[in-house]
């Protein structure tokens, strides 16, 4: 069984920086990523080796551990990573449910083989082609073990051969839109959230301009990728941790008017009605105190994961 | 083809609302079974119909309900009665449980003297999976005449996401309205929501001045479907707003003259003050005469009952 999660930092670890392994644990992330995949393969056998031994490092403090597989090298990969401590697998660029069928079977032998419990390796879907978005109800669908989609841009932008820009983000509203709704209109629901976990962020930050972003900028496109329905990012350094769980994170503000419409409606119901004013010509009904409700809860998960991590680390 | 450019929405159970209702020169009604009725008053809600149908119908206006998803069989058993127009079923997430409402209305039209297939399902997509779906939704009966998103600017999807829907926000979850739509005109069906349409009831929903903008944005984007109403102050300018203007018609007939002319010469397209008339021109056109006939028909209609109800009831203004 899956336990319930909240992620909203999944720090990318590069496996051969010895020093980066074993201190990814500081950076606060809710989950740090080993970056198997970005390994030259010359070098992946060595790193595969000390894959065993870097986990209890990557999920020190509370954090979770993940490890990025190549479907190239799939079964030396999962076998590697495949060990007590480990969370999930993030497996780059499916593009059918066969792709997922392999990777869950592959780890069911690997979970009895070395002493996991089974079915509890998840698996985390990187979308990075066309091929892939156009199949993602397929592949959300081909394994329970599939709790999160993602979406990496930059294979996509290259293999459509354009750039965004700030007027237009030719991902925006079909990639995005397209993975949101299929991701959300998966029949399961997980760890209070519908549908599938998704992880994302708008452009710019999405492509190109990673390494200059400042705090502000990766809190605020977190906090926009929030409102569109994401859930939690890839966060290519460290420094885009911090920003990433503030901005994933419900504000003050937020709770505050949610706590709000939950007052107007709950006062509408107490005298029969089920939909109040709420001010500016705006009304409250059920569906608006059931967001709220969620909202709220949110908060509550991010501040109890906060607080996991942190009794961790004292 | 119904034209029903502003449609008054209202708990079936608030009388104030009700008594007023046929007063307010709405095109329809739409009264509703679901969020507007607490849920301990949802049972005392289904013994209304028959006694609120007459009251609201006075004015000429067409009478809708929004039925509750989750007790859609005991909403139908109470709703479909004479004088329904139709059903419209929140949070559709599939053709087959459309299915089952179609069956479940055919065998109370029979009961009730009914025409069959007299009354319209409008599927309200409002779920993540409903919009995945929408395709198979569309074409899963044929008592669905129009469709499109859910009427207003998607808080119910909000709150699947766990997010709040922010009118003229860039958010990839908003664009849901866009794609119901490309299934209603790929289907040829009447778009129930158009894509130009802004501030729903999730955002300022008084504004008269917003609602007469929405409504001109959509007939000049060549959607001629009104929306819904949850305040009065909306119908009169959502419906003149939808209406098409005297200087537009003349010039759609003077399109469709002009076309008519250069087809009988054996040429394809002309320029006509400053733009290029060609078949899809003049098809637009006879669409928009189309809609002015019928918005005439309507407001026709609605004089006469209204003419009527004022003399019955001994009262005017």
């Amino acid at each position: 069984m899956i336990k319930e999660f909240v992620r909203r930092s999944l720090l990318m670890v590069p496996p051969s920086d010895r020093d980066a392994v074993e201190q990814a644990w500081t950076h606060n992330a809710d989950a740090n990523v080993f970056d198997l995949h970005s390994v030259p393969y010359e070098q992946k056998n060595g790193i595969r080796a000390q894959l065993r031994d870097a986990i209890p490092f990557l999920c020190k403090g509370a954090s979770e551990a993940f490890v990025n597989v190549s479907q190239a090298h799939l079964h030396a990969d999962i076998e590697a990573a495949v060990w007590p401590g480990l969370a999930g697998i993030l497996l780059s660029y499916p593009e059918s449910s066969e792709d997922v069928s392999k990777v869950d079977q592959t780890i069911g032998e690997m979970e009895l083989k070395h002493g996991v419990d089974v079915g509890t390796i998840e698996v985390v879907v990187m979308i990075g082609s066309m091929k892939g978005v156009w199949n993602i109800p397929e592949i959300c669908t081909a394994s329970p073990r599939v709790t999160t989609i993602g979406l990496d841009d930059e294979p996509i932008l290259e293999e459509l051969g354009v750039l965004p820009n700030p007027d237009i983000d030719p991902l925006g509203h079909f990639v995005r839109g397209r993975m949101v709704y299929e991701a959300a209109g998966i029949d399961e629901t997980l760890h209070g959230h519908h549908g599938l976990y998704r992880l994302g962020i708008d452009f710019p930050l999405c492509s190109f301009q990673r390494s200059s972003a400042s705090p502000e900028e990766v809190e605020l496109a977190a906090h926009d990728a929030r409102n569109s329905a994401f859930n939690g990012a890839i966060c290519p350094s460290p420094e885009w941790v911090e920003p990433c769980n503030r901005g994933f994170t419900p504000t003050d503000a937020q709770i505050e008017h949610h706590h709000k419409v939950q007052e107007t409606y709950a006062a509408g119901v107490a005298i029969g009605r089920g939909a109040m004013p709420f001010g500016d010509g705006r009304f409250v009904e059920r569906p608006y105190d059931e967001l709220a409700k969620k909202v709220i809860t949110l908060r509550e998960q991010c501040e109890e994961r906060d607080a996991e991590k942190k009794s961790a680390r004292s | 083809m119904q034209v029903n450019r502003a449609a008054l929405f209202m708990a079936i159970n608030n009388p104030r609302f009700i008594e007023a209702a046929w007063t307010r020169g709405v095109d329809g009604v739409i009264l509703d079974m679901e969020d507007a009725v607490a849920e301990p008053h949802k049972v005392d809600a289904r013994k209304l119909p028959t006694e609120v149908y007459p009251q609201v119908s006075k004015g000429g206006g067409i009478i809708q309900v929004r039925i509750n998803h989750m007790y859609w069989e005991a909403d139908l058993e109470a709703t479909v009665w004479p004088g329904l127009s139709g059903i419209l079923y929140p949070k559709s997430e599939s053709a087959e449980e459309i299915r089952r409402v179609d069956a479940k209305i055919t065998t109370l039209e029979r009961a009730r003297g009914m025409r069959p297939g007299s009354v319209e399902i409008q599927p309200l997509i409002e779920t993540p999976r409903g919009v995945v779906n929408s395709y198979e939704i569309a074409q899963s009966s044929p008592r669905i005449k129009s469709f499109g998103g859910g009427g207003g600017i998607g808080v119910d999807v909000g709150r699947d996401f766990g997010v709040e829907i922010i009118p003229g926000a860039p958010q990839a979850v908003g664009d849901y309205n866009a794609e119901c739509e490309l299934v209603a005109r790929g289907l040829e069906m009447t778009v129930s929501a158009g894509a130009k349409a802004g501030q729903g009831p999730g955002g300022d929903v008084v504004s008269g001045n917003i609602a007469f903008e929405e409504a001109e944005a959509n007939r000049k984007a060549g959607f001629f479907t009104g929306r819904l109403c949850l305040h009065p102050n909306r119908v009169e300018p959502m419906i003149r707003g939808l209406t098409s203007p005297p200087e537009e018609v003349e010039e759609a007939a003077q399109i469709i003259a002009k076309f008519e002319e250069i087809d009988a010469a054996g040429e394809v397209s002309c320029e006509f003050r400053g733009r290029t008339v060609d078949k899809w021109e003049a098809d637009r056109a006879r669409r928009l005469l189309e809609w002015a006939d019928a918005c005439a028909l309507k407001d026709r209609k609605k004089e006469v009952a209204m003419k009527r109800a004022k003399a019955e009831l001994g009262v005017d203004f």
